[in-house]
């Protein structure tokens, strides 16, 4: 949730181009200070332009960007050591071993307690001693997520992070950045899958075809998204009184077996349920990705 | 020196110390060799009667075959040697800049807190100092070699001149591809526009003014500037280095302006 009332990142009107290509298209971004804020949107949709954007290696052809307070352009390295990033395409120098390669990090860095940098590596399963040119796209991941996190820095701009990791360490990621929210600082992390970015999230923003098309905060997304339930009760169900529930619909009655929907407050169904006897109830989390998509109309995500 | 600064040196001389090596040996390998000859052709007929062919010699920097320090220009410091070490120079300066970048390997360097000058004018030095490592090591190759192959009445400071110029000359045709590797080029366009200016050099330098109404092209010659016509027999000029210099000079500083306006390609 939001804690600071300065943006740690805004983009407003930010358009960029590569040739006839409109990459972003008068895109609008607002990252709270201190949150867990999730960037959201299929493959294509500019979420890479938009992070490159905000570390100046790449320069929009209009609009105004700010990081930390300030214009990425002009922030130079005093703004980039107070980021942390993981690029989507992470290319290593395959000439150094794991190690090497984060220890020049830390030298470039300047401010990496290497205690920290071991703990990480510990925490990721990561060995040192491996040579960069034998790892696997997962492995490369977790040196880039080492190098990130390394400095403590007071904003992580985290591009598909979890892509390639096993599910166990994809935790420990999770862990991480919940660690970092506890701490005051502020994450923002790009995925085209919602699962980790649910588990993890304060907010979220979604991006299609280079432009915000919608967002807010989780738990209200969550509050709207259509969630399916099937109830087998262990006598009649009680038909009417299920028609009459304000936040149930595409009702299907078979004998004893009740599927619907809940849109919304869940609780006058919970207290109807508890006055029945109930045999078995499947109540499934909410997908968030259809959430997403029926909100932001796109069926061919 | 900024620590960072250091880092960034490092990695970039890592990154072409071992190629250095290779480059080093073939090319102390190619002068010791052309030198070693000297002995066994400075009495041959066959030097004496090439030198009658002049105007086609002209052509591959090589006049005066017959003597000590024509043979040495003819054979290395007028052709050879240039060509040699630009290859190096041009190979090993867009590896470090347009290749690694298009690789993907400068994008989390650029997102690090240092500046993409920093980034470009070590990677810049990197490869110059490994340059001027090599064009070392093959002039105290050749200084060895002179008294051993018996190259009377060359002297060292013309043979250290003469390599001191052949490298500056390479640092020169490497800057061509480090200023368009800046504007956004790829590797292979860099090289090509790098080894473009090489060859329309060489031709401005001696191929054109084999025709005597064209002799004043060579005038516009980096190769010109740096060596003269026989850079071991005549000496080298120093107005010429200055200006050499100062193209370099140019060219690093348009590639470098022109890094910081633009957008790192990314993999």
């Amino acid at each position: 949730m939001s804690t600071g009332a300065t943006p740690a990142i805004r983009c407003r009107g930010v358009t960029k181009r590569f040739g006839h290509v409109t990459a972003l298209d008068q895109l609008d971004l607002s990252v709270p200070e201190g949150a867990v804020v999730g960037f959201l949107g299929p493959n294509g949709a500019g979420k890479s332009t938009t992070i490159r954007i905000l570390l100046d290696l790449a320069r929009p052809d209009a609009g105004e960007v700010e990081v930390l307070g300030h214009d990425p352009r002009t922030g130079g390295p005093a703004l980039r050591r107070r980021i942390g990033y993981v690029p989507g395409e992470l290319r290593l120098d395959d000439r150094i071993d794991v190690g090497e390669t984060l220890r020049s990090w830390a030298r470039i860095r300047g401010d990496v307690d290497p205690a920290y940098v071991d703990e990480l590596c510990q925490r990721l399963s990561l060995d040192p001693t491996r040579a960069t040119s034998a790892l696997s796209s997962g492995n490369r991941r977790k040196v880039g997520l080492v190098g990130a996190f390394m400095a403590r820095p007071e904003l992580l701009i985290l591009d598909e992070p979890t892509s390639g990791i096993d599910p166990l360490v994809q935790i420990e990621v999770l862990d991480l950045i919940n660690e970092v929210r506890a701490e005051g600082r502020t994450v923002f992390l790009s995925s085209h899958s919602l699962s980790d970015v649910q588990r993890v999230a304060d907010e979220v923003v979604v991006i299609r075809d280079g432009r915000t098309v919608g967002g807010g905060d989780l738990d209200e997304l969550r509050r709207s998204t259509r969630q399916e339930f099937v109830v087998w009760f262990a006598a009649s169900p009680p038909v009417d009184a299920l028609h009459d529930l304000p936040s149930v619909s595409d009702l299907e009655i078979r004998d004893r077996e009740v599927r619907g929907t809940i849109v919304g407050d869940p609780n006058p169904l919970l207290r109807l349920l508890a006055e029945h006897p109930v045999a078995h109830v499947v109540l499934p989390e909410p997908e968030l990705e259809e959430a997403f998509l029926r909100l932001y109309g796109g069926g061919d995500r | 020196m900024s620590a960072a600064t250091r880092e960034l040196l490092r990695g970039a001389g890592r990154a072409v110390r071992r190629s250095s090596i290779w480059w080093a040996v073939a090319i102390i390998a190619f002068v010791a060799l052309n030198m070693a000859f000297w002995p066994s052709l400075e009495d041959s007929a066959a030097l004496q009667s090439f030198d009658d062919l002049g105007a086609i010699l002209d052509a591959f920097g090589a006049q005066n075959l017959a003597s000590p320090a024509g043979y040495l220009d003819g054979q290395v410091f007028a052709l050879m040697l240039p060509l040699l070490l630009s290859g190096m120079a041009i190979a090993q300066g867009s590896l470090l800049t347009a290749g690694d970048e298009r690789a993907g390997r400068l994008e989390l360097l650029h997102a690090l807190p240092v500046s993409r000058r920093s980034i470009w004018l070590t990677r810049w030095s990197a490869s110059t100092a490994a340059l001027v490592l090599v064009a070392a090591a093959t002039a105290l190759a050749a200084l060895l070699c002179l008294p051993l192959f018996s190259f009377e009445g060359v002297g060292t400071g013309r043979v250290l001149a003469a390599t001191g110029a052949c490298a500056l000359l390479a640092v020169f045709h490497a800057s061509v591809a480090y200023a368009a590797s800046g504007a956004g080029a790829s590797r292979g366009l860099a090289v090509g526009a790098a080894i473009a200016v090489l060859l329309a050099g060489y031709v401005l330098s001696y191929v054109l003014p084999i025709a005597q109404s064209l002799q004043g092209a060579r005038d516009w010659s980096p190769w010109y500037w740096a060596l003269g016509e026989q850079p071991v027999h005549d000496g080298i000029s120093a107005p010429g280095l200055v200006v050499l210099a100062v193209a370099t000079a140019v060219l690093v500083a348009v590639g470098t302006f022109a890094v910081d306006r633009r957008d790192i390609h990314s993999a």
